[in-house]
Formats: structure tokens, C-alpha cells, sequence
């Protein structure tokens, strides 16, 4: 056993060492025993060392002991003996100066905490008495490592709901302070948000707040939390209605009349909002506009972490008028209702706010998204809802075709939003999966228009490139007399573009095929143009990779086997002999261009087996023998010789060759005792077993599992003499055949060869 | 690992208040923990359960009430009495769930970190999706249950519905009636909102091969396109359709009029409970007498005839002669499950054909069985009696305002960690470790003010010896000089 004994682990503790803190901490890992095994004298000792370490005032001292607690705790007998101590003296550290120092002693108060949990005295005993000076101390250390305490604070807020009440207030205060802070998207990670949000949400877990005037109907558990969700709303509503000075909102009146209905349930003085409103002056910079997308953003964060989060108790969702909440967001669009006069004729003002219009929409589908995963079908009874607004997110252009306006994807807006795009695709996926009986496809279509410009190589030089040559054509002459030095960085470009070409992100390729996929397996009234469009992509991709890598990536095979798998009813097999090509040795399509029927049930089995023999017994007989001739012409010299020293062991095994027929058991343990030569034989007997199931038809090579399988049978019965011969027969074909021609079953062979000694 | 057989009886006319009619949910495999729920009489097919933990519920339609009793898991009597517009004949549950969704997440490692993959623990509050019930008129009832919309009321049938069904992947609701129609529905169709009020919900398909009434219905659980929708009748025919193309695949003729039918899940096998109390296996695959090939049996539009089995090779008798109503297997697929008429309830062996157990009697005709499997943990044992009702089901259609749609919701808490990654975490102590290690060949640490102090310490000993010994030769010399000195003057002297 590679346990150190408990004398030099207290040892190395009187010197703690980086060396051999690893090993520690393995041996408390893994070696539970050690810690069991131990007396009272050996644990207190062990205990109090490692108290000392926690108390030390040497940095690495602590260091070492947190480390040293956090493996220990999982130790049930440490737990309950010494829990409480290395809890008190973990907290303590809370305050301790250094960061790492405090990141480590969150990670092993989680630890404690966790591996307390659940366990009815250890909780009372241990968590609950220093709960409350554990909350403060984290709240008040909360802004120097947030990414470590906020999810020990998170837990506790959401587990233990009655002693984070006092501290609920100091809580908010803080996150407010985060929240609030202008810089939120850009100084914290999104994790860190995330988190931020979730711990807000889960400031109004709590329900005894201000209005339990009304005390005759009885208070919910979550009529805080649904307070606030419609507050949110609100809030969010009116940040909405900025947009209506930019552009004009009123134009649409039906868009105008949706956004008026949501919100008539709270009273605007009731509640404190939680943002204050934004300034935006676009005299000092048109810049400021982004705010409202970015505190959009926000409001929706908050707004999800209320909506999808893990809570005690059931909660009230005003889940119908969330999504119009969000399908009204995507639905502001300057593609459909006109910006303000008064700004038409500045163009730098019309983009940004095109961007930031862009940015709120994202920010809402994304959410969309979210809600799909969390509450799957109740979302589908407002999916077409959802499909139409989303339509209005790709960017459309109007090529003008003769008197028509028609509408095309927007190539170079297409690569612009690539990433808002992408979660427009992820959106998609998740709505397919809950519905595929889709009244339009015209999304779809668009979708996958945009998937194919989204996949082609991107080079930003098409446009450089027709300037050069264009300025090239008009300078020709000059440019003939004398070698134009500027142009020499530029030369790789002009003559070796296609080094430019960079291809899309793996991210763009491995989404964009997931939504084939799910495209291909459930939308089966796709039009042929573009199935077509799609399955030429992901042909081309994987032949390319096959040829030039020699290896598929696994979404493509994942592809190429849906492909085969939900055929299109208009289409003909034309796939498939692309597809087996492409992917040799695959198991789906094996099984497809193989098919077997489920095996029956055991009893009906044998019964098979019985008719079979009477039926087949005698005429088949001849038929076999000629049949192992076939085979054998085919062996290969090689092989033959493997199969003469397999005889020729088997021979020293048995002493007989006159054993001949050995049931399958026997003929599986030869194999198992002789070496690599046999493994052929393994698979005939496989074979031969799964006989019932595997036939299917009356080819020729059908016939020989199926005559193996008699012979089996027969051992019982029929009369040595009458084997002996055919194996004699066998024998003199094997070694008249021995210089036989090309090969082609050898399995097969080897086996029946065998079975006949 | 266990399975429980639900059963419950529609109740005998004399006992009106219910006293007697109780729904059973036994163990097959071992004696513990009979469930018990009181009350509960319903018309065949009229009762649904959503599982055996806390947290699941029997949902059953009163048989002679316009009501539907909601029973919670460890309650005996009924948790909630929901009153509806009319009397159900039979219900189905549509789940919120897309276990049956292909996974596609095995791409990116990145991509898993982004996705919501996390697993979460079944919340304790969890309701299926949608309600269907058909009522006693005909009509199709759908009601969302976690916000207990009526989202649509449909006139499908002439006569009262017998049987509804989902498809495993929530796409399709499937009726049938005493009309002898099998109705197709979209359940998109049935769940959109829509202010528009001329819209008219029509079926995806209307099968109307049958004769009689249609007794029951099955649906496999392939994927979409092999999905197979098997109907039994009392004309006395088995048909098996297409989900896909709704093509009638072939149709099994029987003697004798048939009341139930169970399918093997990998589709081998088909079992008919008949009137005359006998229970009929069909098999779908069958040596070919003359070529001894295992055949598929019908497809592409066969009417197979099915001679009479005499000598009973393919039949149980159990139950003969009162009629089979209900059917179902259990997971393996070797076992089941049949209840009639009269009340019997008994588990046979498929192969043997031999009964293995009876179950509790009803006394009444069974009106439902369903197999389900259980996994039981330790937290299975606390019981919470206070569950959250689900919200009352509307008896009003939804007017199609999304603002109407609240629903009650519970996300489940994340899976807790499983074992503690050892390896992980020693990697972060050598990465912590590195901030007290000095890897640089410059040391810019070790220079102390007490190791200087040490230095001159040293310095001034080494200072102090040497003065000392420079002292102590000097009084060596000054001794021997004083001796030479008084040696001289002596010599002087003499």
C-alpha cells in the first residue's frame, strides 16, 4: 500500500514542506483507512496540528493547513470530531490579508459546508451556530475576491433562507454597488455576472417583506420574488420606451399597443428601481446611446436569474407575458420601423443606433433561448410567435430585379452579427427539438442561407483587391517602367489572395452543424433545394478532411449518419454508397444496410433450432461439403499455414483428431487457451450463435452459418463414422487446395475448418 | 430498481361515494410498499400516473363526476378535486420533458461549458406539460398544467372518446372513439395561442378504417418516422399504421372481439386481450416454414387472417371467460400484465404462458394498468405532505392572450458533486505552491536584516578571536621580551 503511516505524517506536519503536501493530501484521499484506523491520542495530535498550522501566523503555514483541512474534511470521523474547531478557525481567516490565503480558506469553508450538509446534528452542531458570523464576514470581504465568496453566499442564501435574513440588506447594498457600476459588462467576467445576478434573485427568496398589510389572503412563499419579476419588467419597459425617441415606435401602432398592455399591474411609486435612468446627450457623444442596450443586457441577466433559477419552493412565472416581453424587444428594429426624422440625415447616428438596436435584440433572444431549455413545451404554445420575431433578426437587403423588390440575406451583415447570428442558430436548434411540425419554412430557409455564408472562408480582401487591380489597370504604364517599391508588401495579396482566406471560427461550424443536424432529422418536408444545399456542405467538409486528414471530426460523422438515417421522401437513396464510403466500419450504417430482426425470447429460440435440424438434417449434408470446398480454394497460403499450426496444437491438446464436433463452449475455450490465430474463429462462432437472427435471405454465404449450426446439433446424435468421413473428405480438400488463389472469407473458413478436426 | 404495476378498477355502481374503489400501486418483484389511492374509480384509460416518488401524482377522471381527482405520492385520498366542464372517459398526460431529444452535445469542449448542461435534481414541485382529456361527448379537452389554461376545446368525435395517446416524442396526440375513428392531432395545433377565432383546428390525420369501436390504442416509441400507431377494435381487427405517412401497414384479422392490446417495446411481439377472457400473442417475426428464415409479418398493406389457436401455443386462458381489458408489460418485456372485467389482476410469463402472481382484486373492471419503474434513494424516503397544488384547470378557453399564461415552476437544485477530483485539486496546490517557491536565480527574498545581523555577529567574533589572539601573542612577546630585558640588565649587572 503506498500509505505513509500516521508517525511521518505528523512528522512532516512539525515542518510543513511543499514537497510533501501532495502526498498528504493523497494518502487523506485516498486511504480513508489511515484516518479510521486511528486512536484518540493519534487523532487529537493530528488535529491539533493541523489547528496549528490554521493558526500560524507564516503564510505558507496557513496555507498548508487549509489545504490539509479541505481533503480532511471529506473524512466523515475528522468531520465529526474536529468539524466545529477547523470551522471556527477557517473563518477566522477570512480577514486574513493575503488573496490567496482568502481564496483557499472559501474553497475549504465550501468544502466543510458541503460535506456537512444534510447530515441532521453535524448541521445543528456545527454549521448552524457559526452561520451568522460566517455571513458577515463573507459579505464584508465580498468585494476583494468575489468570484470565490459570492457562490459560498449564493448557497447559503438559497439553503439557509431565515439566517441570511439580517444580512439581506447589507447584501443587496453590495450587489447593488456591482450591478450599478457602469462598467459591468466590461470588468466582470460573464461567470461573474452570472453569479452577481443569481445572488441578487436570491436576495427575495425571503417573503416576509413589507407587504403583509393585506392579511387576509395568505401570503405564498414567492409572492416577493413575483413582485419583483413584474418590477423588473417594468423597469425594463421603460428603458424600451427611450427607443420611442429615436425611432418611431408610434408608426407601428400594433407594436405601440403590445408594449402599453404588458405592464398595468404595478404601480410605478410602489417600488425602488433598481437603476437610476440613464443620461444620454447627443451632443457630448453619440455613444451614449449604447447604454440602453447595455442596461437592457442587464435588466434581462437580472430578469433570467429570477426566471430559471433552482429555487425551494414552486414559483409563480408570468411565463406568456415574459416572452412578449422579449418578442416585442426583437420586434424594435430600424429594418422595419423608420428612425426619427430629425436623424435621418446623420448616418453615424443611424449606425450606432442600428448596433445598439441589434444588441437588445440579442440580449432577448438569448434569453429566449434560455427559456426553451428550462421550460421546454410550455413555450409551445407561443413558438410561432417566437419564429416570426426571430425572422426579423436576419439581416435582409432589397435587390432590386427588374420592377420587383426582392429580399436577399445581407452577406456583409451576415458576417458582421456572425455572433449574434450564431445564438439566433442555438435559439433555433432548441425550438426544433420542442416542435418540428412548422407551418413556415421560410426562417428555416433564411437560416440556412445565412449558415452557408456564415461557413464560406472569409477573406476581408475582396474589396482591396478589386480597388488594386482596378488603380493597377489605370497606372499600367507607369507602373511597367518602374518597380513600384510600395507595392511590395502588398504583392502577397495580390498574387496569393486565397493565403488570405481564413476559415470560420470552430465554434461557428460545430453550431451551424448542430442545427443541420437537427434540420435534417426532424424538418422532413425541407425543400429539396435546400437539403440539397445543406448535404453538399457537409459532403464536400468531410471528404476534404477525410482526404486531406484522414479523419472525420465527430459532428460530421454525427451528420452524415443522420443523413442516412432520415432520408427526405423526395429523395432517392443517393447518399448512402457516398456516405458507406466516407465512413467505412461504421456501426449505424452497418446495422442499416445489414438489417437483422430483434432477437426472441430464449424458449422460442430452441424450438427454431429443433425444426431446423429435422428439416435440413440429411440433404444438406452433401451440400456442406461441397460448400467447404469453396472455401478452402479461397485461403490464402498464409493463412494456411496458421491453420496447420493451430491443428497441429490442437493435436497436442486433444491427443485425437477423431474429436471432430465440439460444441461452441469447447471450440470458445481453444480459442481463449490458444493464441492470436484463433481470434478468427471466435467470430464464425459468434456467428453461428446469432444464426436466428441473422438470417435474412438465401445468399450463399447465409447457408454456411446456418449449416454450422446443425452440426452442432448433431454431435449428439448422429453416429461418429459419419463425421469422421466428412472430416476426412475436409482434410484431403484443405491440403489438395493448400495452393489455392485469392482469398476473400477467411474468417468463415477457419472456422468451419475447425470445427471439423 | 423496481417496477410497480398502477391499477385501479372503474368502480361498482352501488358503492357511489368511492369507498371501495381504490387505485393499487404494487411491486412486482418484492412485498414492500403497496401504494394505496382511495377514491379512485375512472373509466378505462381515464387515469394517468407520473411516477412513484415524491413529488409525482395519479391524475384520474372521476367516472359519473365532471371531475379530476389529483393525488400526490404518499397521500391515500385524493389531494385535489379539480371540477371540469363535462365528464372525462378517458385522459393522457403530455410530459415536459425531451429525454427522447438525440443529444447533440457531444462536440466542443467549450461548447458543454457553455450549454445549461448542468444536471439538476428533479425539483419537488414538477408537473407534466398538457392534460388531454376526452370527454363523455366527444370533445377533446387540453389543458396546460402548470398554468391550468384550457388552451383548447375540440369537437372530434360523434361519440364519447375511449382512448388517448401521445407519440414518444410529443408530437402527435392520438384519439380514438366509440365513433370507430382514430383521430391524428398536432399538438402544436391544439396548444397555439390564438386570438384569431375563425381558426379551426383540424386533425393531421382521420383513420377510419374500423367498423366498430375502437377499444385502445398503442403508439410505439421509435423515432419519428418508424413510428407505428397500433389500433384494436371490436370488428375484430388489429391495424398497424404508420405516424409518418399515416399509411395503413397491415391489418391482423382474429376471431373473437378484442378489448385490449400491448405491444413488445422492440416491437416483436403483439398481445390482445379479448372478450372471451383469452389473452392473444401475435408474433411479428416468424420462421418461414419452408425456408426455416425469420420473416417480418405483415407490411405494405397485408390483411393477415389468424387461424384459431387450438392448441393454445399462443394464448393465456387466465382470465377466460371474463373480458381482458387491459394490458401492459413490464421492462424486460417477459412479463404481463393483464386485468379483466372481473376484477383480476394477475402478472404471467410470456414464454411459459404460466400466471406468476395475482395481484390485488378489484372487484370492479380494471380500467387501467400501467408498468412503471422505480429507482429508489434515501432522499425518496422524506415525504413532503405539503406539495404545492398544481394551479386549478380553467373550465374557460384561454381568450389566446400570452398575458394570461402564469405559470408554476420549479427548477430543480444542481446535481451535487459526485466524488472529489483529487487530481484537480493537487494541480492547484503545486499552481499555489509556485507563489512561495523563488524559481529565479536572483534571490530577492532571502536577504534578511536578522541574517546581516548574523554576519557581523560572526564577523566580530572572528574580530574578537583575532584580538584576542593578537593580545595574546603580544603579552607572549611582552613576557618574553620582560625576560630577555631582565636577563640583559642581570648581564649588564654582572
Amino acid at each position: 500500500m503506498s500509505e505513509l503511516s500516521i508517525s511521518i505524517i505528523l512528522d512532516i506536519l512539525n515542518q510543513p514542506n511543499p514537497n510533501n503536501l501532495k502526498i498528504i493530501l493523497k494518502t487523506f484521499h485516498s486511504s480513508s483507512n489511515l484516518l479510521n484506523r486511528l486512536n484518540k491520542s493519534e487523532l487529537n495530535h493530528l488535529i491539533s496540528k493541523i489547528n496549528q498550522l490554521l493558526t500560524s501566523s507564516n503564510e505558507f503555514n496557513v496555507w498548508y493547513g487549509l489545504h490539509l483541512v479541505q481533503i480532511i474534511s471529506f473524512n466523515p470521523i475528522i468531520l465529526s470530531n474536529s468539524g466545529n474547531l477547523f470551522l471556527i478557525n477557517t473563518i477566522k481567516l477570512i480577514n486574513h490579508k493575503s488573496q490567496l490565503i482568502l481564496k483557499n480558506t472559501c474553497l475549504t469553508i465550501s468544502n466543510i459546508i458541503q460535506n456537512i450538509r444534510g447530515k441532521p446534528s453535524l448541521t445543528r452542531e456545527i454549521l448552524t451556530p457559526n452561520l451568522s458570523n460566517l455571513i458577515a464576514l463573507l459579505i464584508e470581504n465580498l468585494n476583494r475576491d468575489i468570484e470565490s465568496i459570492l457562490p459560498i453566499l449564493i448557497d447559503l442564501q438559497l439553503k439557509n433562507i431565515t439566517t441570511f435574513k439580517p444580512f439581506l440588506n447589507k447584501l443587496e447594498l453590495k450587489l447593488l454597488n456591482f450591478l450599478q457600476n457602469d462598467q459591468f459588462d466590461e470588468i466582470f467576467t460573464s461567470n461573474l455576472q452570472k453569479l452577481i445576478c443569481k445572488s441578487y434573485a436570491y436576495l427575495y427568496l425571503n417573503n416576509t417583506g413589507n407587504n403583509n398589510r393585506s392579511t387576509n389572503i395568505q401570503s405564498l412563499p414567492d409572492d416577493q420574488w413575483r413582485l419583483k419579476i413584474f418590477h423588473i419588467i417594468d423597469e425594463i419597459k421603460d428603458v424600451l420606451m427611450i427607443y420611442n425617441n429615436l425611432i418611431e415606435l408610434n408608426q407601428d401602432s400594433n407594436l405601440m399597443d403590445q408594449l402599453n398592455s404588458i405592464n398595468n399591474i404595478v404601480d410605478k411609486n410602489s417600488y425602488k428601481k433598481i437603476f437610476d435612468s440613464i443620461k444620454i446627450d447627443l451632443n457630448s457623444s453619440y455613444l451614449t446611446i449604447l447604454q440602453i442596450s447595455k442596461r437592457l443586457g442587464i435588466l434581462l441577466k437580472i430578469l433570467e436569474n429570477f426566471i430559471i433559477s433552482s429555487t425551494p419552493f414552486a414559483l409563480r412565472i408570468p411565463l406568456g407575458l415574459i416572452i412578449k416581453l422579449l418578442t416585442i424587444i426583437i420586434s424594435i428594429s430600424n429594418r422595419y420601423i423608420p428612425i426619427k426624422r430629425e436623424f435621418n440625415s446623420n448616418s453615424e447616428l443611424i449606425k450606432i443606433i442600428s448596433i445598439d438596436l441589434n444588441k437588445s435584440q440579442i440580449h432577448s433572444i438569448k434569453l429566449i433561448k434560455n427559456l426553451i431549455i428550462c421550460y421546454k413545451f410550455n413555450i409551445l404554445s407561443s413558438i410561432n410567435l417566437i419564429w416570426s420575431s426571430l425572422e426579423i433578426f436576419i439581416p435582409l437587403k432589397i435587390v432590386k430585379n427588374g420592377d420587383k423588390n426582392l429580399f436577399k440575406i445581407d452577406q456583409d451583415a451576415c458576417l458582421t452579427l456572425e455572433i449574434e447570428l450564431l445564438t439566433l442558430l442555438e435559439t433555433s436548434c432548441e425550438m426544433l427539438k420542442l416542435n418540428s411540425n412548422l407551418k413556415d419554412y421560410e426562417v428555416i430557409n433564411k437560416l440556412i442561407d445565412v449558415s452557408i455564408i456564415l461557413l464560406s472562408k472569409r477573406s476581408s480582401l475582396d474589396e482591396l483587391i478589386g480597388k488594386q487591380q482596378q488603380s493597377s489597370g489605370n497606372n499600367k504604364q507607369r507602373k511597367n517602367k518602374r518597380k513600384n517599391k510600395d507595392s511590395t508588401p502588398l504583392s502577397d495579396i495580390l498574387s496569393h489572395s486565397e493565403l488570405f482566406e481564413i476559415n470560420p471560427s470552430k465554434r461557428t461550424i460545430s453550431t451551424i452543424l448542430k442545427f443541420f443536424t437537427i434540420i435534417l432529422s426532424n424538418l422532413n418536408k425541407l425543400s429539396i433545394d435546400y437539403r440539397i444545399k445543406i448535404i453538399r456542405y457537409i459532403i464536400s467538409t468531410s471528404l476534404k478532411q477525410y482526404l486531406n486528414n484522414g479523419i472525420i471530426s465527430s459532428n460530421n460523422i454525427k451528420f452524415l449518419e443522420n443523413l442516412i438515417i432520415y432520408p427526405n421522401d423526395l429523395e432517392n437513396y443517393i447518399n448512402l454508397s457516398i456516405v458507406k464510403n466516407i465512413l467505412p466500419n461504421n456501426e449505424i450504417l452497418s446495422l442499416l444496410t445489414n438489417p437483422r430482426f430483434p432477437i426472441l425470447d430464449i424458449k422460442y429460440r430452441q424450438k427454431l433450432n429443433d425444426t431446423v435440424n429435422e428439416e435440413e438434417d440429411e440433404e444438406e449434408e452433401e451440400k456442406e461439403v461441397i460448400e467447404q470446398e469453396d472455401n478452402i480454394q479461397d485461403l490464402k497460403p498464409t493463412l494456411l499455414d496458421e491453420i496447420n499450426k493451430r491443428q497441429e496444437l490442437n493435436v497436442q491438446e486433444s491427443n485425437k483428431i477423431d474429436i471432430t464436433f465440439k460444441s461452441d463452449e469447447e471450440l470458445k475455450q481453444i480459442n481463449n487457451s490458444n493464441n492470436k490465430s484463433n481470434i478468427l474463429i471466435f467470430d464464425q462462432d459468434k456467428t453461428s450463435i446469432n444464426i436466428e437472427e441473422d438470417k435474412r435471405s438465401l445468399d450463399d454465404e447465409e447457408i454456411t452459418p446456418s449449416k454450422r449450426l446443425k452440426i452442432d446439433d448433431d454431435s449428439n446424435e448422429i453416429p461418429i463414422t459419419i463425421k469422421s468421413s466428412i472430416t476426412q473428405e475436409l482434410k484431403n480438400n484443405d491440403q489438395d487446395e493448400e495452393d489455392g488463389s485469392d482469398f476473400e472469407i477467411p474468417d468463415i473458413d477457419i472456422g468451419s475448418d475447425d470445427d471439423d478436426e | 430498481m423496481e417496477e410497480i404495476v398502477f391499477y385501479n378498477g372503474e368502480g361498482t355502481a352501488e358503492d357511489k361515494s368511492g369507498a371501495l374503489a381504490i387505485g393499487y400501486g404494487i411491486p412486482i418483484h418484492s412485498q414492500t410498499n403497496v401504494l394505496a389511492y382511495r377514491q379512485c374509480a375512472s373509466y378505462p384509460n381515464g387515469a394517468a400516473i407520473t411516477g412513484t416518488k415524491p413529488g409525482d401524482r395519479v391524475f384520474a377522471a372521476a367516472k359519473g363526476k365532471a371531475l379530476i381527482n389529483v393525488y400526490t405520492y404518499g397521500k391515500e385520498s385524493p389531494d385535489q378535486k379539480i371540477p371540469i366542464p363535462e365528464q372525462l372517459t378517458c385522459l393522457t398526460l403530455v410530459p415536459n420533458k425531451d429525454e427522447n431529444i438525440s443529444n447533440l452535445n457531444d462536440y466542443d469542449q467549450e461548447d458543454i461549458e457553455e450549454s445549461n448542461d448542468v444536471y439538476t435534481k428533479l425539483p419537488k414541485f414538477r408537473i407534466p406539460y398538457l392534460l388531454v382529456g376526452g370527454g363523455i361527448s366527444g370533445k377533446i379537452y387540453t389543458w396546460e398544467l402548470a398554468s391550468g389554461l384550457l388552451l383548447s376545446v375540440k369537437e372530434a368525435h360523434y361519440q364519447s372518446l375511449t382512448v388517448l395517446k401521445v407519440t414518444s416524442d410529443n408530437s402527435y396526440l392520438v384519439s380514438a372513439g366509440k365513433d370507430s375513428r382514430v383521430l391524428v392531432w398536432r399538438i402544436s395545433d391544439l396548444v397555439e395561442f390564438s386570438k384569431d377565432e375563425e381558426r379551426v383546428i383540424k386533425p393531421a390525420h382521420v383513420i377510419s378504417d374500423h367498423s366498430l369501436e375502437v377499444t385502445d390504442i398503442f403508439i410505439n416509441n421509435n423515432t419519428k418516422q418508424d413510428s407505428k400507431l397500433y389500433t384494436v377494435s371490436k370488428d375484430s381487427t388489429i391495424r398497424v399504421y404508420s405516424l409518418y405517412s399515416f399509411e395503413l401497414l397491415s391489418t391482423f384479422v382474429i376471431t373473437g372481439i378484442i378489448e385490449s392490446i400491448a405491444v413488445d417495446s422492440a416491437d416483436r411481439a403483439i398481445f390482445v386481450g379479448l372478450q372471451n377472457g383469452n389473452i392473444r400473442q401475435i408474433d411479428l417475426y416468424e420462421p418461414n416454414k419452408a425456408t426455416n428464415i425469420l420473416e417480418a409479418k405483415g407490411g405494405a398493406g397485408k390483411i393477415l387472417t389468424l387461424p384459431e389457436d387450438h392448441e393454445l401455443k399462443t394464448t393465456i386462458t387466465y382470465h377466460n371467460p371474463s373480458p381482458v381489458k387491459q394490458l401492459a408489460l413490464s421492462l424486460d418485456g417477459s412479463l404481463l400484465v393483464s386485468g379483466d372485467a372481473s376484477g383480476k389482476v394477475v402478472i404471467s410469463d410470456i414464454v411459459s404462458k404460466q400466471v406468476v402472481k395475482e395481484l390485488k382484486d378489484l372487484g370492479s373492471p380494471v380500467a387501467n394498468i400501467k408498468i412503471l419503474t422505480a429507482y429508489q434513494t434515501s432522499e425518496d424516503s422524506n415525504i413532503e405532505k405539503n406539495n404545492k397544488a398544481i394551479p386549478p384547470l380553467k373550465r374557460v378557453i384561454t381568450t389566446g392572450e400570452l398575458k394570461e399564461q402564469e405559470v408554476v415552476f420549479q427548477k430543480g437544485f444542481e446535481q451535487e458533486q459526485y466524488l472529489f477530483d483529487l487530481e484537480a485539486h493537487l494541480n492547484r496546490v503545486s499552481e499555489e505552491a509556485l507563489y512561495f517557491e523563488n524559481l529565479s536565480s536572483i534571490n530577492s527574498e532571502v536577504i534578511t536584516s536578522k541574517k546581516t545581523l548574523g554576519d557581523e555577529s560572526n564577523k566580530v567574533k572572528e574580530l574578537e578571536q583575532k584580538v584576542a589572539k593578537a593580545t595574546k601573542a603580544y603579552t607572549d612577546l611582552r613576557v618574553m621580551y620582560e625576560d630577555l630585558y631582565k636577563e640583559h640588565t642581570e648581564l649588564l649587572g654582572q
